[in-house]
């Protein structure tokens, strides 16, 4: 009986971490599909801020080619 | 006008998405085999086809390009391959996770995921090329012709569930007969791939406004040397 009560629990016990470990990497994956998202959308906007100075940059250097 | 419908656009995409990750989530239950990890097919599965649907696009603007000599196409083919190379690696990110749960290891050397890899790098060396070449019609012509053949194997990958016994499952969306989905779960891809679709609109949008800007830059500084 004891041995019947204890396979029962190891058994549960492994099955909980296998749904554990299951909504872990769910998790991961999810995040790691936001995450890339959320680097791109940074690294457009850093480009973005970067052409906008350059474009005034040399707006300026052909409206005031001797300064 | 463009900042309306950048807007406009953003608040519909972001709705959309929230409402699905709560029908994903509360809504929908575990899968009987998979348990929960099988919710990655909500981000795995539309990510990959805008990954593909965006290098067929861009390949068909490359041809536009070749044909017609218009860099207008050049740029638009360029923006919507960078943005198409984002969701084919959250494709390749979102699968390798699952088949780490599902088949025991993070990667599987079978015809999808090394067609898929191959076109992902393919379409990184597509970036690459354009930032070495300065010459913009030389660029052109070469991404162009780099796009045409990476589009060939995307679409090889494709096609490579169907024609090949792979470790990747076969078809499962009922649009490809491939009936392997309760119709309750099947519908959230569907969501998803709208409101993914919107963001990447967006992202090309955004990305387009870049290489005007860029075309713009070099113009001027063209200009400033002549002076």
């Amino acid at each position: 009986m004891k041995l019947i009560l204890f396979a029962g629990w190891h058994t549960l016990s492994d099955l909980e971490k296998r749904v554990n470990r299951n909504v872990q990497y769910m998790l991961l994956g999810l995040g790691a599909a936001w995450l890339i998202m959320f680097i791109y959308v940074i690294l457009i906007t850093l480009r973005e801020r970067k052409l906008r100075k350059e474009l005034d940059r040399v707006r300026r250097m052909v409206e005031q080619p001797n300064k | 006008m463009r900042e309306k419908i950048i807007v406009g656009l953003a608040l519909f995409a972001g709705a959309l998405l929230a409402w699905n990750m709560n029908t994903i989530f509360t809504a929908l239950p575990d899968e009987l085999n998979q348990g929960a990890i099988y919710r990655i097919i909500y981000f795995h599965v539309p990510a990959n086809i805008l990954g593909m649907l965006g290098f067929g696009l861009g390949m068909f603007l490359s041809i536009g390009y070749l044909v017609t000599k218009d860099l207008r196409y050049d740029a638009l083919a360029a923006s919507v391959t960078e943005v198409a190379l984002v969701f084919a690696s959250i494709g390749l990110a979102t699968g390798s996770i699952w088949a780490r749960i599902i088949w025991g290891v993070w990667w599987a050397w079978d015809v999808r995921l090394t067609s898929w890899l191959v076109c992902w790098l393919i379409f990184g060396g597509y970036l690459m090329l354009r930032r070495a070449v300065d010459e913009p019609n030389q660029r052109a012509r070469f991404a162009a012709v780099v796009s045409v053949l990476g589009s060939v194997n995307a679409y090889i990958s494709y096609k490579s569930i169907e024609w090949w016994n792979t470790q990747h499952p076969q078809p499962v969306l009922s649009i490809r007969n491939g009936g392997g989905m309760a119709q309750g779960m099947e519908a959230p891809i569907w969501w998803n791939l709208l409101a993914l679709a919107c963001f990447s609109t967006i992202l090309v949008m955004v990305r387009m406004r870049q290489e005007s800007f860029a075309r713009e830059i070099d113009t001027l500084r063209r200009m400033a040397h002549a002076q």
